[in-house]
C-alpha cells in the first residue's frame, strides 16, 4: 500500500527515532462530568503493531477518538509524527491516523463499495484517476477486488469490516487505529482480518478483547482501566501474568485455551 | 448508557419539593402559567414584575442553583433577532439614532422588543425549572392526563426511547465520516457543498433504511410478547390533593395578575 | 429605515445554531398561540385516526422509531462555509417516505418532544410550532412532490427531482407560515421578517432539498421497495 506523498517513509523514520504516535498525559471527561482518561501516556514507533486491551468502559474506544480530534481532549498532548493534534491540525492529521469504528455500518454510507472506498481521497480533492486508481488498489489489498459494484448491506460483516479497511488505506494514513476489528466474526472471517492486520505495512493500533489475535499479530499490548495505562510490554509477558489480567478483567490465553491454534 | 445522553438529557437528580410533585400537577402548572405569561401587553412592567416574583421561589424550591436555571434560559436568545427591528420601524419618540445608518429608534419600539422579551425569559425559565426537575418519562406519562390521543403518546414515548438508539447511530455515523474527511497540504478538501450535503443525504438515507428495518424487529418483539395492537399502561398511582392545589396555586396567580392587569 | 438592515438582523436568527423555526414562548401573542392549537389539534387527531387505519397494529412501532429517525436525522449536519453547518428539518423526507397522515404523526411527535424535554420551542406556541413544521411543510412538501409525477412517469430522476423540490419548498413554506405568525403577533413587522425568513430558508431550503433527495437515491438504490411509486424490484 503506498503512503500519500506528504507523509515520510516508514524506514527513514524509524532511523530518525521519530515517534508515529506520541501521547502524552491524555485526560478526557463527557459532559456530564464523567472522566473517561485520566492522564494516558504511550509513544508509538513507526511499523509497531500494538494491542489495547482492558475491560469494558477502561477508556479504550474513547483514547481511539482522541488520536485524531474527533473528541478533543481536556489535557495532555497527541503529536502525529511530530505535529500536535489541535483544533486547526486535526483534518492535516485525519490524513494521517485512520480509524476504523467496531460497527463496519457506521462506516460505509455510500450506495456502492467503491463509492464508500473513494469517500476519503475525494474529500481530500485528489483528482479523480487517483481516486479510483487508489480505491481500486485498497480493496485489492484487503481482498475485495470484484466488489466494487456491490452494495453494502448485501455483505457479510466479514466482508464489511474489510471494505472499512479498505475506506481508511484509500487515503494513505500511514497510522491505523482499529475498534474490535474481529469481534462477531465468524472463525474464518476472523482468521483472514488477522492476517491482514499482519501483512499491512502501518503502524497500527488495535483495541480489543480478542487476546488470540494480540498473541498472534501485535507484539505489544497496552493494558488500560479506568482511564489508566496500568501496563506496557510485551504481549507475551502480559498476556501471560494471569494476576494482573484477572485484576482488571480479563482472563489469560492459557486459561481459556488458544481457540485457533 | 448512551453517549447522547450525557448531551441531551435535561433532568437534574435533586431531593426538593419541586422533585417530589407529581409531573401531572407539574406540567398543566407549568403551561397555564406560561400562558398566562404569554397575555402580558405591551409596556405592562408592573404585571412582568409580579408574573417573574415566583421563579425565584421556585428556584430555591427547587435547588436547582440560579447559575444552572440561568445559563439554560438563554437558550431562546438568538430568536430575539426577529423582534429586534421593531425598534426601528415601530413610529413613535425618536430614542436614538443608530450611527452611520440614518435609522432612529424609538421608545415604542425599544418598548415592545423589551415586553416580547421578558415574556419570552419568564416563559423559558419557567419550562426549564420544570424540566430540570422532572424525569423525562414522567412528563410523558403526564401527557395522559392532559387529554392526548393514545396512540400519539404511544409514539412519542417509543420516540422518546429509541432517540437515544438511533441517534447513538447518527453520532456513531457521524464520526465516522468527520474521521475520513481529512486535508492534505497543496489540495482543496472538501469539494463542493452539494457533494457534502449529497454525503449527508446517503448517511440520512442508510440511518432510514437501518431504522425502517430496527421498527420491524421492534414489532416482532412486542407480538412475541402478545401485543395485537392495544397499548396497556400500568395504572397511575391518585395524585395527591396538595400536589394538585399547588400547581393550582400557581396557575390562579397568574391568571390573578392578568385579570388585574385587563381590569385595570 | 430600509428593511434590508433590519432584515439582516432577523437572518441572523435563522444563521443561529439550531432549527431557526422553533418559535419560543412570549414570541406569539395569546391569540395567534390559541389559533395555532386549534388548527393543530383538528389536523393532528384526523392524521392519528387515519394513520392508526392504515397502518394498524404496525402504527405505534413504526412511526415511534421513525420519529427518532427524524430527530437523528436533524443532527446530520454538513458544513456549508465559515463554520456553519446546515442540517435537515425532515418534513418532505418524511412525506416521501411515509405519505401524508403518519408524517404528520411523526413530525408532531418529533416538535412535541423538542419542546417538552428540550426546549427547542415554546410550550404555549407549541401548537404554532407543530402546524408551521409538522403540517404546513409535510402539506406543501407533499402537494409538490406529487405535482411532477401527475404529468411524467415515475423514474428515477422525476422522483429525485419531486423530492429536491419539495424538500426546497417544504422549508419555505415553513418559514413564510412562521413569519406570518409573528407579523400577527406584533413580534416582527411583515415587510421585514417575511424577505428575512425566505431569504435566509431560500439557502437552507436548497440545502434540505439536497439532502432529502440524496437520502431518496440511497433508499431507491439500496431498498427501492420502500419508495411508493418505485420499481419493486430489489437491487
Amino acid at each position: 500500500m503506498k503512503t500519500n506523498g506528504a507523509t515520510p517513509g516508514i524506514e527513514r523514520l524509524a532511523a530518525s527515532g521519530m515517534a508515529a504516535l506520541e501521547v502524552d498525559d491524555l485526560r478526557f471527561a463527557y459532559p456530564d462530568g464523567t472522566p473517561s482518561l485520566r492522564g494516558v501516556s504511550f509513544r508509538v514507533a513507526p511499523g509497531e503493531k500494538v494491542a489495547l486491551v482492558g475491560p469494558n468502559g477502561a477508556g479504550k474506544s474513547t483514547l481511539l477518538l482522541n488520536l485524531n480530534g474527533i473528541l478533543r481532549a481536556h489535557g495532555g498532548t497527541v503529536r502525529v509524527f511530530g505535529e500536535e493534534l489541535s483544533e486547526r491540525s486535526a483534518p492535516l492529521i485525519r490524513a494521517r491516523v485512520g480509524l476504523l469504528f467496531s460497527n463496519p455500518d457506521d462506516q460505509l454510507f455510500s450506495a456502492t463499495v467503491l463509492e464508500d472506498v473513494a469517500y476519503g481521497p475525494l474529500h481530500m480533492g485528489l483528482p479523480e484517476d487517483e481516486v479510483l486508481a487508489r480505491s481500486r488498489e485498497a480493496l485489492r489489498a484487503v481482498g475485495m477486488a470484484g466488489f466494487e459494484d456491490r452494495v453494502p448491506h448485501r455483505l457479510s460483516l466479514g466482508q464489511k469490516r474489510r471494505v472499512a479497511i479498505a475506506t481508511v488505506l484509500s487515503m494513505g494514513t500511514p497510522i491505523l487505529a482499529l475498534d474490535e476489528p474481529t469481534a462477531s466474526l465468524d472463525p474464518r472471517s476472523r482468521r483472514e482480518l488477522i492476517e491482514l492486520l499482519d501483512r499491512l505495512p502501518l503502524t497500527i493500533l488495535v483495541a480489543t478483547h480478542d487476546l488470540g489475535m494480540v498473541s498472534d499479530v501485535l507484539p505489544r499490548t497496552i493494558l488500560m482501566d479506568a482511564g489508566l495505562a496500568i501496563a506496557d510490554g510485551q504481549s507475551r509477558l502480559i498476556l501471560n501474568d494471569a494476576v494482573t489480567l484477572g485484576a482488571h478483567g480479563l482472563e489469560p490465553l492459557s486459561a481459556h485455551g488458544h481457540p485457533h491454534a | 448508557m448512551s453517549a447522547l445522553a450525557g448531551f441531551l438529557d435535561r433532568y437534574q437528580e435533586r431531593e426538593s419539593l419541586l422533585h417530589r410533585l407529581d409531573a401531572r400537577a407539574k406540567l398543566p402548572a407549568a403551561l397555564g402559567f406560561i400562558v398566562a405569561v404569554t397575555f402580558t401587553r405591551e409596556g405592562e412592567w408592573l404585571t412582568l414584575a409580579l408574573l417573574f416574583a415566583p421563579i425565584p421561589l421556585l428556584v430555591a424550591l427547587s435547588r436547582l442553583g440560579a447559575a444552572l436555571v440561568l445559563r439554560r434560559s438563554l437558550l431562546a436568545l438568538p430568536f430575539v433577532a426577529t423582534a429586534i427591528p421593531l425598534v426601528f420601524t415601530r413610529p413613535g419618540d425618536p430614542v436614538f439614532e443608530l450611527p452611520l445608518t440614518g435609522w432612529t429608534a424609538s421608545a415604542e419600539g425599544i418598548r415592545a422588543v423589551a415586553t416580547i422579551m421578558a415574556r419570552a425569559w419568564i416563559a423559558v425559565l419557567t419550562a426549564v425549572i420544570l424540566v430540570a426537575t422532572t424525569p423525562a418519562v414522567e412528563l410523558l406519562r403526564a401527557l395522559r392526563s392532559l387529554r392526548v390521543p393514545a396512540l400519539l403518546i404511544s409514539t412519542i414515548s417509543f420516540a422518546y426511547r429509541y432517540l437515544y438508539v438511533v441517534g447513538d447511530e447518527a453520532q456513531r455515523m457521524i464520526r465516522a465520516r468527520d474521521s475520513r474527511s481529512a486535508t492534505i497540504p497543496g489540495a482543496r478538501a472538501g469539494r463542493s457543498v452539494a457533494w457534502r450535503a449529497g454525503v449527508a443525504g446517503r448517511m440520512v438515507g442508510s440511518l432510514f433504511v437501518r431504522s425502517l428495518e430496527r421498527s420491524e424487529r421492534v414489532y416482532a418483539a412486542m407480538q412475541a410478547r402478545g401485543y395485537h395492537g392495544e397499548l396497556r399502561f400500568l395504572h397511575n398511582p391518585p395524585l395527591p390533593r396538595t400536589d394538585l392545589a399547588l400547581g393550582a396555586a400557581l396557575v390562579a396567580y397568574g391568571a390573578l395578575v392578568q385579570a388585574a392587569a385587563y381590569l385595570r | 429605515m430600509t428593511p434590508s438592515f433590519a432584515t439582516g438582523i432577523a437572518a441572523g436568527a435563522g444563521l443561529a445554531p439550531g432549527p431557526a423555526l422553533h418559535i419560543p414562548d412570549g414570541f406569539v401573542s395569546a391569540p395567534v398561540a390559541a389559533a395555532g392549537w386549534v388548527a393543530t389539534v383538528a389536523v393532528v387527531a384526523l392524521s392519528v385516526r387515519v394513520a392508526n387505519r392504515r397502518l394498524e397494529e404496525r402504527a405505534v412501532p413504526l412511526m415511534g422509531v421513525m420519529a427518532a429517525f427524524i430527530f437523528a436525522a436533524q443532527m446530520m449536519n454538513f458544513p456549508v462555509a465559515g463554520g456553519t453547518s446546515g442540517h435537515l428539518l425532515g418534513g418532505a423526507l418524511a412525506v416521501v417516505l411515509l405519505g401524508p397522515w403518519a408524517a404528520i404523526v411523526v413530525m408532531t411527535a418529533v416538535v412535541g418532544l423538542q419542546a417538552l424535554l428540550f426546549q427547542d420551542g415554546g410550550l404555549a406556541a407549541l401548537g404554532a410550532n407543530v402546524l408551521n413544521m409538522g403540517i404546513v411543510t409535510i402539506a406543501v412538501g407533499w402537494a409538490v412532490y406529487r405535482i411532477p409525477r401527475l404529468v411524467a412517469r415515475d423514474s428515477r430522476p422525476v422522483l429525485l427531482g419531486a423530492a429536491f423540490v419539495a424538500g426546497w419548498i417544504s422549508v419555505e413554506a415553513g418559514a413564510i407560515a412562521t413569519a406570518f405568525m409573528l407579523a400577527l403577533s406584533g413580534t416582527s413587522p411583515l415587510n421585514v421578517v417575511l424577505p428575512a425568513m425566505v431569504g435566509v430558508h431560500a439557502l437552507i431550503g436548497i440545502g434540505e432539498g439536497l439532502i432529502t433527495a440524496a437520502a431518496i437515491a440511497f433508499v431507491l438504490s439500496t431498498r427501492p421497495d420502500l419508495i411508493p411509486g418505485a420499481a419493486p424490484t430489489r437491487a
